[in-house]
């Protein structure tokens, strides 16, 4: 076999405590489309920016063209002949097509002419129509797309890697794309994609490498492996391993009734009953709109078609404060930008949903009872700090997410959503945070628990519901659920129910 | 950081002392209640203004339009004064004024969504050109002695009026910043506004509120300039947003909001006040005393900063 372009020798990756990828090894071969699959938060990420010279491996090595290198910067990268391209293209969208491509030319006086030759034929060669002369906020996102591939060409691209390229994009725009990614490896460039969508990894790929947990699985010729396979892969771990699933208390009150709720051109046709005691999990990948569901039913999102039945009455709400009045919490999934003031400290944090309970008739805080309230809580929900007092941030993630809970449990909700309950917190605050939700339920609330890690949904949703692309999949009884199952549904590889 | 906060302000209270002692000891004169009195009348404006603006910048906004706004509260007086118009009904209009503008500050922050800085900035000349256009380049005076009185003379013994208002403003806004559900909501959205909208908080309701309190203090502040002066002309308290938003940021308010107390600055307010007096006392020129005020603004904002990444630097290595 000939050399590999580019390859990844043992590399481990560490974040403070926790491991983003562990002895990772992958081959890049000139002319191949290797895919990578795997569930989000598997290191793919972490991965492109090690190739990319972003992060710097903590231990093991990059190897391009046989010999060990190291990338400082994703320049480096570039003039290693190593580009990626994202989702969402990085393009300048005021300048033109001929502009974005050239967009790192040095030199104060630039041959316009010549760039905008070279341009098209870079276009060209791309596969693309299109004039360079167009400005880059008028085109497609395939176009954009096209430009920036393009932009990659323009610097010799040997390595180009595609994360999730066709995400956002229509059915024929990806198909355009796919085109051009082949054409690529037939020119000798090595691909790496990187999708969740298994049917055109098939369509695509020569081989397909799958990682979890942040190892590397396995690495197959594409005739070797079926969808199937790949999922049993990318799911892998003995679900129960660490969450074992807590008996469901479901009553027969329904609390919630959802009938063909939508939101124009985000997600549409979602129907659901949420009971009291119950938990309802929702299952899907990144982009399936679980988020957007969620915030419809919080008022943060204006919801354009559908009936909410909730408490047995029809809902109408247009705002946050509407929710919270009504008994519905949402417990973001983004800590950093809307969960936490992370500067002020955790008293604050805790009493913020709920103020109104500890203020006096002239608007005044009664600070003893909020202090209360907020050490009540930091004994209930094990909350390790020396003081209620310091600012939230300075707490560990696992923290920080009991504080959340506990602004929100303290407006005694009927109806908890919770978005991402564990992301980023270790496996014991995991356990946690469940027996919480759990706790929660038991006691007549209802909850509606959005996850992205499988384990998790199986260990607490009593039903499951599978979303993909803003479309509701199917609803699945906890009994009948597997991770195989729901993965396959939150890919497109088995039909909406 | 609320330790952090204390410190600051313990910094600033020291450097006060510092001054404070440094004066008394160079100049006799420096103790004199006449002087310390004096030593407010002739910042009192500003200083009152000072109080809401601490308020809008922990809110992570800015209110540039405050010296307008006094400019144009002050010459409306003058305007309507001298058309006839009843003292007390013009003192009433010119609140009015000061409300109004704030409102339509508000209204294109929170309704159209445009950012303070531009906002303010643009009524900042409104609001100035609005004065120029009633007053013209004349000066107006001759104001009734009562309303002359109320800017210059002591009312309870030898203490102003207007340094009584300034007394009660801070006393109401601290309570409403330290204890109140208000003031905590201040901090919240000037931290985090996503964070407050998705508890539920009205951060348009709140920032409304602020700019309207911040237009009607100025009006208010620009009629106790009229009176104090006597007179008023287009340029009245032309330029004063900068010393104003100077005296916040030395006290220790962030500019990003989220962080800062009203103790804070009014120590800043102390220590503008003495260091200006105790340099004019000195015979120290008035151009010389601003660059020293803007040494001491540039020295607010780095020493915090050496301080934080002393603070951080042994984190880092454990980590």
């Amino acid at each position: 076999m000939t050399q590999p372009t580019l390859a990844l020798r043992g590399v481990s990756k560490h974040f403070g405590m926790t491991a983003a990828l562990t002895t990772m090894t992958l081959e890049l071969f000139p002319g191949e489309v290797h895919a990578i699959v795997g569930e989000n938060g598997a290191g793919k990420s972490t991965m492109i920016k090690i190739m990319t010279g972003i992060h710097q491996p903590s231990t093991g090595q990059l190897e391009i063209d046989g010999t060990q290198t190291v990338l400082n910067g994703s320049k480096a990268a570039r003039l290693r002949g190593v580009a990626a391209v994202y989702q969402e293209p990085m393009v300048f969208p005021d300048l033109d097509v001929t502009e974005n491509i050239f967009i790192s030319a040095e030199g104060l006086f630039l041959n316009r002419a010549a760039m905008r030759r070279a341009a098209q034929a870079l276009i060209a060669r791309v596969g693309m129509r299109l004039d360079v002369d167009r400005v880059a906020s008028g085109l497609t996102l395939a176009e954009q797309q096209a430009v920036e591939i393009a932009r990659a060409l323009s610097q010799d691209v040997r390595v180009l890697i595609m994360d999730e390229p066709t995400a956002s994009l229509s059915a024929h725009e990806a198909t355009e794309l796919r085109r051009i990614a082949r054409s690529l490896a037939d020119q000798g460039v090595s691909v790496v994609y990187i999708s969740h969508r298994l049917e055109e990894v098939f369509e695509l790929a020569d081989r397909v490498s799958v990682i979890r947990d942040g190892r590397h699985i396995s690495t197959k010729l594409i005739g070797q492996t079926d969808p199937q396979t790949l999922i049993a892969e990318m799911v892998g771990r003995e679900v129960g391993n660490y969450f074992t699933k807590m008996p469901s208390t479901a009553t027969d009150e329904v609390l919630l009734s959802v009938q063909g709720l939508g939101v124009d051109g985000v997600f549409d046709d979602i129907s659901f009953d949420l009971r009291r005691g119950e938990v309802l999990a929702m299952a899907g990948l990144i982009g399936a709109r679980r988020t957007d569901v969620a915030l419809a039913l919080f008022g943060m999102l204006k919801a354009t078609a559908g009936r909410v039945t909730y408490k047995g009455a029809p809902m109408q709400i247009g705002s946050s404060a509407e929710a919270i009045a009504a008994g519905i919490a949402y417990v973001s999934e983004d800590r950093r930008k809307l969960g936490l003031a992370m500067a002020l400290p955790i008293r604050w944090n805790m009493s913020l949903a709920t103020l109104r309970q500890f203020l006096s008739p002239r608007g005044l805080i009664d600070t003893r009872a909020e202090t209360a309230m907020a050490e009540d809580y930091r004994r209930k929900l094990n909350i390790r700090t020396p003081d209620i007092e310091v600012p939230v941030g300075m707490l560990s993630g696992g923290n920080q997410q009991k504080v959340m809970l506990a602004k929100w449990l303290n407006m005694q909700p009927d109806l908890l959503i919770v978005d991402e309950p564990t992301r980023g917190i270790d496996v014991g605050a995991k356990a946690e945070v469940h027996a919480l939700i759990r706790a929660f339920v038991a006691q007549g609330g209802a909850a509606l628990v959005i996850s992205s890690d499988l384990p998790e949904v199986l260990a607490m949703g009593d039903r499951i519901l599978v979303m993909r692309e803003g479309r509701q999949m199917a609803i699945l009884d906890h009994d009948a659920a597997t991770s195989e199952g729901i993965m396959a549904l939150a890919t497109g590889q088995k039909g909406a129910a | 950081m609320i330790k952090r906060l204390q410190s600051w302000e313990g910094l600033l209270a020291a450097v006060l002392v510092v001054i404070f002692a440094f004066n008394a000891l160079m100049t006799p004169e420096f103790l004199g209640i006449g002087n310390q009195i004096n030593l407010f009348q002739l910042s009192i404006e500003k200083i009152i203004v000072a109080l809401v603006m601490t308020l809008i910048i922990i809110n992570a906004e800015i209110d540039l339009s405050v010296g307008s706004m006094m400019g144009l509260s002050a010459c409306a007086f003058g305007y309507l004064f001298q058309n006839g118009i009843a003292p007390p009904v013009a003192i009433a209009v010119c609140l009015g004024i000061g409300v109004l503008g704030g409102a339509v500050n508000g209204w294109f922050i929170t309704r159209v969504g445009l950012p303070s800085l531009v906002v303010t900035l643009a009524t900042l000349i409104g609001f100035r050109g609005l004065a120029r256009v009633m007053v013209e380049d004349r000066g107006i005076g001759d104001f009734p002695d009562w309303f002359d009185a109320l800017g210059q003379k002591g009312l309870l013994g030898p203490i102003p009026f207007a340094l009584i208002a300034f007394v009660l403003l801070f006393a109401v806004i601290y309570v409403v910043l330290e204890r109140s559900g208000f003031g905590r909501k201040t901090y919240v959205i000037g931290s985090n506004r996503d964070v407050a909208e998705f508890a539920g908080i009205d951060t348009a309701r709140h920032k409304m509120i602020l700019f309207i309190a911040s237009g009607a203090v100025s009006a208010f502040a620009g009629l106790l300039y009229a009176a104090r002066v006597g007179a008023v002309r287009g340029d009245v308290a032309l330029g004063f947003e900068l010393d104003v938003i100077t005296i916040v940021l030395l006290g220790g308010v962030s500019i990003f909001g989220g962080k800062g107390t009203l103790v804070g600055t009014l120590l800043s307010v102390l220590i503008v006040l003495n260091l200006r007096n105790g340099m004019a006392l000195l015979n120290i020129t008035g151009h010389i005393q601003t660059g020293v005020i803007g040494l001491l603004l540039i020295a607010s904002v780095v020493v915090p900063r050496i301080r934080l990444t002393r603070a951080k630097a042994p984190k880092e290595a454990s980590a």
